[in-house]
């Protein structure tokens, strides 16, 4: 058998469900070169993947944005200073 | 850790061991700001985020000497806070938190390994700064099970690595992105019809 006949059978191949289970993995970098190449075949040629992983990242960017907290007040730092001090030297 | 003010290599363990006060010092004023915003995400009540952080810092001083160095100083404190606000968590529950099979509910389903439903990409615009949005993805946090909302909070928002969140919560890193996913999937589909109707 041709070599490029035998390397294009025996590529991984995966399903819109397998590449869901790899999405965190993906993101993070995570997934071997050969999971990781199957795993871009698939999302380049398919649309419902790839829809998939914008609505995946942009809820992820929603998360982060969503929960911003004020600045911590000015006096947080002495505060914990003085309480710090206080118990350290009860002991 | 982006914002982390400092990095493990700038605090003098030693000095912390001995007990020296300017290196505890150092350490406050590092830290302080950053725990308490991530305890104030956790525990949404700025009274209670002061006082775990206060007790998380007096119990890590106790136990620096028990400080083994295996993992960065700031994921240590971060699982001595993270442990005392769930105690409080437990105490003051304000909201009824989704159980497994709810999150089952929120998963994709898949037809012969293909996606059940169809999807569209979301808008550009959806990250345009918009606080009915902001409301609806605080929300669709709260809902979650006290331990995908820890997973979220730590990897998504205090942006601590899978590496990292695996040893503060004594998970595998394969446990963590299992939980991570079924959380960020669950976010996704709450927000999913607001975001196609249009309504936000």
């Amino acid at each position: 058998m041709k070599q490029w006949l035998k390397k294009w059978l025996g590529r991984k191949r995966l399903t819109c469900e397998e590449v869901n289970r790899f999405l965190a993995a993906y993101l993070d970098g995570a997934l071997d070169a050969r999971t990781r190449a199957a795993f871009e075949a698939h999302l380049q040629a398919c649309a419902d993947c790839q829809a998939y992983l914008d609505q995946y990242r942009k809820t992820i960017e929603l998360t982060r944005r969503a929960a911003e907290v004020p600045e911590p007040p000015q006096e947080l730092i002495e505060h914990t200073l003085a309480f710090l001090r206080e118990r350290l030297s009860q002991k | 850790m982006p914002d982390a003010p400092e990095t493990q290599s700038t605090y003098d363990l030693e000095a912390l061991k001995r007990g020296d006060p300017a290196a505890f010092e150092a350490l406050v004023r590092a830290e302080s700001p950053r725990l308490f915003r991530f305890l104030l995400r956790f525990l949404e009540n700025e009274e209670d985020a002061h006082n775990v952080m206060q007790e998380a810092f007096l119990q890590a001083f106790r136990r620096i000497d028990t400080f083994r160095g295996d993992a960065r100083l700031t994921t240590w404190l971060y699982g001595i806070a993270l442990n005392q606000a769930r105690v409080l968590l437990r105490k003051n529950r304000r909201y009824e938190a989704m159980d497994e099979a709810d999150l089952d509910r929120l998963q994709p389903t898949f037809s012969r390994g293909m996606y059940a439903q169809r999807h569209r990409p979301w808008p550009p615009d959806v990250l345009a700064e918009r606080e009915d949005l902001r409301r609806l993805v605080r929300e669709a946090i709260d809902q979650l099970p006290d331990s995908y909302r820890e997973i979220i909070l730590l990897r998504d928002i205090e942006e601590l690595s899978t590496e990292e969140v695996a040893r503060l919560l004594n998970l595998s890193e394969g446990a963590v992105r299992v939980r991570l996913h079924r959380a960020r999937q669950a976010l996704r589909a709450l927000l999913s019809p607001h975001i196609e109707k249009g309504d936000v």
